[in-house]
Parts: C-alpha cells; structure tokens; sequence
C-alpha cells in the first residue's frame, strides 16, 4: 500500500472515532455495566453488593411473571406489528386516491402519534374507568352496566393492543404512502393493458414494490411494540397483579420499585438479546423478498 | 497529509471529548461553577462589602423533596423567606413528586445526593446511611418522643428533622355509620358486621385505588399490624430474630380474600385509582378506606361539607384496645458528604423554627414533630383529642420489614385480589422478598 493510501484510509478510519466513543461511552459502557450487575444482588442504590453467580438466570426460567411478562411482549411486539402494518397499508391505500380533504385525514390518523404514550395512555384510562369512565355513561344510557374493563387481563392486554395500534398506525400510513408514491404509474398501465385485475396488480406490483416501507415498517413496529412501556404505565401499571407487565415495565418495575437491581439488568440483557434476535431474523427473511424492477 | 484536512477533525475530537467530559462530570462541580458565576452577582449587591472584605461566595444548596399540594407550597413559602433573610445562601427546592424514590435511587447509586432531601419516611433504613447526624442541633431535644425512635439510628443519632407525624388509623364516614346505627368498629368481627350493613343499605363498604399498588399495600400493611403483631406479640420476637414463620402470613391473605369474596371491596378495587376513590368518599358513597389522613384533606378540597374522620385499627381480641399508627411524614436531613454542611444546617435550623414547622404540619392537618409546637388541626382536632389516650404503634412495614418491602405487599395484595396468586404464592412472595432485602440492608 502507498503511504499516501495508507494516510487517505486511516483519515476514513479516524472519521469514525467520535461516533466509536459516543457509542461506547452511551451503549457499550452501561451494557457492560449491566452484563456485571447482572451477576450481583444489588438493589440498586446500595454502595455494597454481593457477587451470585447465575442465580438470577436461574430464577428467571422458573419465575411466573417473566413468563407472563414475555407473552404480553410477544403480543404487544408482534401483535401490534401486524396490526399497525395491516390497518397503516389499507389507511395508504384509500387515502393515496385523491378525494376533498385528503390531508386533512391524514392529518387527523397521524395526530396522535404526536402525543406522548403516557398522555394517551390517561386519556384513555379517563375513557374506561369503571366509575365515570366516558364508555360506561355511554353504555348506562342504553342501559348496558358499567364494565371494569381494564380488571380482567385477556381484555387489558387486548386493549392496550389496540390503542398502541391506534396510536402508531398514522406512522405505519406515512411510511407506506411514501413507498406508494415512489411506485411508476407505468407498472399499473402496462398491467391494465395486460388485463391484470386489481387485486393481481396489488399482490403482484404493489405489494412486492413496498418491500423496503414494509422492511421499515415491521423493524420500527417491532422494536417500538416489544419495548412498549410508557402506556402500560398509565393505563394498568402491570395489573391486576402481574397481568399486563410487558419487559420493559416489569424492568423498572424490578429495579426502582422492587429494589431488585441485578434481576432487572439480567432481564434487560435478555430483552436486548430477544430484541436483536427477533429484529434480525425478520429483517433476513424481509430483505430475501425485497424485488426491483 | 495536508494540515488542513486534520485541523477539522481535531476540533470534532476535541469537542465530541469536551461534551462527554461535561456531561459525565458530577453535579458538585456544576454547582461549583454556577457558585462562582453567582459569586459576581453577589458582589454588587449592596450588602456585600467588596471593598473591606473578600465577598462572600454565594453557595447554592439543593433541597430535594418528594412533598406536593399544601406541604410543597408551605416548603416553597419557607424557601423563598430563607433565600430572602440570608442573601449568602440560595435554597434551590427540586420537587422529585411520584419520581421522587426513583430518582433518589439513581442519586444514591451515583451516591450524588443533594445537599437536604426529604426521607419519605424511610429516614434510617433507607437513607440513614447517607445521612448527616443531627444530635447537636438545638431542637433536636425537642423532638417529640413519638416519633424521636423513628428517625433514630442504630447508634443513636438524631438522622432527620421531623416536621410532622404522621398519625394514622382508617379513614371513615361517620355519617354512614350514624345512618345505619352502628358505631366505629373496634373488633374485626365487628368491623364485618358493619361492613354487611352498610353493603346491604347500598354503600361501598371500603374503597381502594387498586391501580395504585401502594393503595393496596396501606390496607396489607394495617391489616398485617393488627392481624399479626397485635393478636400475636411473639411474632414481634419472630420478626426480630428474623425467624417469623410466613405460613402464619395466611391470616392476612384469608381476610382480604374474605372482604373481596364478601362484596366488601369496590368493583373496580383492581384499577381504581386515587381521585377516583377520593371522589366516591366526597360523595359520601363509601364507609372505610385504609388510607393516610392525606385522604381527608382530599376529599375536604373536593368537597368541604364532606363528613370525614379517622377511627383507630379494629383488633382480632375484644379485651385489646384498638390503636393508631403514627410514622414520618414530612423529615428533611443533610447528605453527610454535602459540599456545604454548614450552609445546609442552617437552613435546617431555620426550618425548625416553630412558625415553619407549624406551617408544614398544619398543610395536612398533622400533629408537630417538635414538642411545642402547636397546630391547628382543623377537622381532626376532635378525633385526635378524642384518640389521644389510644395506643400508637409504627407501621408494620417500616418497624418489621425490611426497606422495599412495602411494594411487595402491594404487589402480592394486587396479585391477590386479580386471582393471579393464591395464599401459598402469596407467602412464598413475602418469603423470598424478606430473605433477599434483608441480606442486601446488612
């Protein structure tokens, strides 16, 4: 190599050190520091700890809550991905046609994106209350009783589902409607001509040219979905019981408020590990469908 | 290589360094140098004499606390006078509300505490540690003898300054009970009694913010009190010597079992929370909540014909009186490694000058800290009167538990009441929690 190639590359190189530092200093410096506290029983604050070898990843197989945490994130993860990129593909495709107030709609899906999870979230505790919930007058005027619905937990979870879907779903909209807009008019030409139908056109054009907004799409939903927190926090807190607990919240939950420290880091260590393995799988299996015409 | 391409990247270097340095940098020297920026400011007052004398620097004290409503703007009313009277010093009041015990953790881990915190309560199991001891202050011989073990360490050092005491029994609607001909129950057999009379008649016998665990946890940790250590003084030993049986925690999850099974609880007890229950007390709709005398001052402000008042804690055995709880409330102390300790202690005597203190124990109607100090107690003056020969026992939480354990109660009171845990799980629960926060407080 020429010293002058040598010098071009270690600049290229050293353009690269402040991003390595930032990284290291804000990711790979507390990962590490919860990989070690991991192995403790620090209760968090405590200037004294005690190192337990794998104690807390053995309780971590056998405890009932983290089962039940990792099936409402699976459901909030996965669940919401689907349902977000359903509902945000088929709000795309009617509010891409042209109509009288067109952006006001979108507008109006995507306003609440805008709003905190944690605002959302009391909004819609106010809505579902038990006593003076807006639902339940609602229902007592057609003579229906009022419903505690956010006491059983199948329905909690449901709930919690649709409003983060809710939500979210404007973004998931504009994602897809700029994927939609990038498609050629002459693809959908040379298929009329052809004698393609509409739905042959969606599955066979569409569809298949949005696969970088749908890569986009499910890896944004997915990571956003299996680290919900903030409006789980206002609507159940957890409850009833553990019932509603997803990862993210039973880890603040372990850590400021059990005052179990080195059980929580080993439970985010397993959550970033879930993360990166369901987000990289999926993007793998995405990207092999990824077409260009 | 060309100079001038590395210039640029040295100074991106340079100042990608600079900003971790100073965003990693600890608070104290933030406050240094705001001190000394300050410190100009001072100057030119006119109190200072920056010809005779060096001017003094202005210090900066930080005051964390977790207070809100009428205690937060009685502090604030005490901060601003004491800014006003002492010019050198300025108190600067961070009001932490429901962050208040996370962000304390993350100071305490950091142990990067400010120069005075309030203790929530948890002044010498939790904080005790972090503590300045406070013996030799003027008013610490003051300190009412009810509260004087609480905020006591091991050693026997004085840790906080007590504002108020935090006397507590169930909060009750009179008017219910006088409707209905019965009286404040004393026993719990009496006190079911009364709460199928009152289901009966229409009303909601007790009423509890479920969505807040910590609501829970109140009525767990009274019902513990009186169900355990009070029908059984040996476990009061158990407790001690850490040798209590928790199968024996079974007569507390069958009674609260029993209230829910019995229709005694509010439909929504699972997802209630506090205004909600505050709400229902002002409309007179409920009897009894398990709640702090906080709960009155609430309900007063939203309703203030609202007929409220606080009874003593039934007991299982008709020959024991009932009794009350007292505990801290409002306690404020002095990080021992404050960069300003002399500063921080005076703003401390000047809070326990009688009209302050006065001034927070009066925002929740509460009883001094300091002996002689009086205060009106509004409402409540009657009760207490009325109360005032009754036996005063600490929260079970805080005098048999070890710190962090409250949350557990409400976690397993929670688990409880949705169906998600039975006795057994329940016990095993309390078990393993004791076990691990025991050895992490040693």
């Amino acid at each position: 190599m020429t010293r002058n190639k040598y010098t071009a590359r270690l600049q290229l190189y050293s353009m690269c050190i402040p991003a390595f530092i930032l990284f290291g200093t804000f990711v790979f410096y507390p990962l590490l520091r919860g990989v070690r506290i991991s192995f403790t029983d620090w209760n968090g604050f405590s200037q004294h700890y005690s190192f337990i070898g794998l104690d807390n990843y053995r309780k971590l197989i056998i405890d009932p809550n983290i089962r039940t945490a990792f099936i409402n994130t699976l459901i909030y993860g996965i669940g919401s991905t689907i349902v977000q990129n359903v509902w945000g593909l088929l709000y795309a495709l009617l509010f891409n046609r042209k109509f009288a107030g067109r952006n006001l709609v979108r507008a109006a899906v995507y306003l609440p994106v805008l709003i905190s999870g944690l605002i959302m979230g009391y909004i819609w505790y106010f809505l579902l209350q038990y006593s003076g919930g807006a639902l339940n007058d609602l229902l007592t005027v057609f003579g229906v009783g009022p419903i505690d619905w956010l006491a059983e937990h199948r329905r909690a979870v449901g709930l919690i589902l649709f409003i983060t879907s809710l939500q979210f779903v404007g973004q998931s909209m504009v994602i897809y409607l700029a994927g939609l807009q990038t498609i050629s008019k002459s693809y959908y030409e040379a298929a009329e001509l052809d004698g393609a139908r509409r739905w042959s056109r969606f599955i066979h054009i569409t569809l298949p040219l949005l696969s970088p907004a749908i890569i986009t799409n499910v890896t944004l939903k997915l990571i956003g979905g299996l680290q919900l927190f903030d409006l789980i926090v206002a609507l159940t807190n957890g409850g009833p019981g553990f019932s509603t607990h997803s990862f993210s919240t039973l880890i603040n939950y372990l850590y400021f408020v059990n005052q179990n420290a080195g059980y929580s880091s080993t439970l985010g260590l397993v959550l970033f590990l879930f993360i990166m393995a369901i987000t990289i799988s999926v993007n793998k299996v995405l990207y092999k469908r990824e077409v260009e015409y | 290589m060309n100079k001038k391409k590395w210039f640029p990247l040295f100074v991106l270097l340079l100042l990608t360094f600079t900003t971790i340095v100073s965003a990693c940098s600890n608070h104290s020297t933030q406050s240094e140098s705001d001190n000394s920026s300050n410190a100009g400011t001072e100057q030119s007052s006119p109190s200072s004499s920056p010809t005779d004398s060096p001017a003094k620097e202005l210090v900066k004290l930080n005051f964390s606390t977790n207070a809100s409503g009428g205690t937060l703007d009685a502090y604030q009313v005490i901060v601003d006078q004491f800014n006003k009277d002492n010019p050198e010093i300025n108190v600067e009041m961070s009001a932490l509300g429901k962050d208040f015990n996370t962000l304390m953790t993350a100071k305490m881990a950091n142990n990067d505490l400010p120069d005075l915190f309030s203790t929530a309560g948890w002044s010498v199991r939790r904080f005790g540690e972090y503590l300045l001891p406070l013996n030799d202050r003027s008013w610490a011989m003051q300190v009412n003898e009810q509260i004087k073990p609480t905020v006591t360490d091991g050693n026997g050092n004085l840790v906080v300054l007590p504002l108020d005491i935090d006397i507590s029994g169930v909060v009750y609607n009179p008017e219910i009970l006088k409707q209905l001909n019965l009286k404040a129950p004393e026993t719990w057999d009496q006190f079911l009694t009364a709460c199928e009379t009152i289901k009966k008649a229409g009303y909601t016998p007790i009423s509890v913010a479920g969505k807040d665990s910590g609501d829970i946890a109140g009525l767990m940790s009274r019902l513990s009190l009186s169900l355990l250590v009070q029908s059984n003084p040996s476990y009061k030993d158990d407790f001690d010597k850490d040798s209590f049986d928790w199968t024996h925690f079974a007569s507390v999850t069958d009674f609260v079992s029993n209230l829910k099974k019995k229709g005694y609880l509010n439909v929504d007890v699972l997802t209630a929370d506090k205004p909600t229950v505050y709400a229902e007390l002002a409309k007179g709709k409920v009897a009894f909540a398990f709640q702090s005398n906080q709960t009155i001052a609430e309900v007063k402000k939203l309703n203030p014909d609202a007929l409220i008042s606080m009874m003593p804690l039934p007991v299982s055995d008709a020959n024991t009186q009932p009794f009350l709880i007292s505990g801290e409330r409002d306690s404020v102390g002095i990080w021992k490694e404050s960069k300003h300790p002399k500063e921080a202690l005076i703003f401390l005597d000047y809070l326990a000058k009688s009209e302050n203190v006065q001034k927070v124990a009066e925002s929740y109607s509460l009883q001094a800290g300091l002996k002689g100090v009086q205060t009106n107690l509004g409402a409540l003056q009657e009760t207490f009167d009325q109360y005032s020969q009754a036996v005063v026992s600490n929260h079970f939480d805080r005098q048999y538990l070890p710190n962090g354990m409250f949350t557990t109660l409400g976690t397993v009171g929670s688990g409880l009441l949705s169906g998600t845990m039975d006795s057994k799980q329940v016990e095993a629960t309390m078990k393993d929690d004791y076990d691990r926060l025991k050895k992490a407080g040693n």
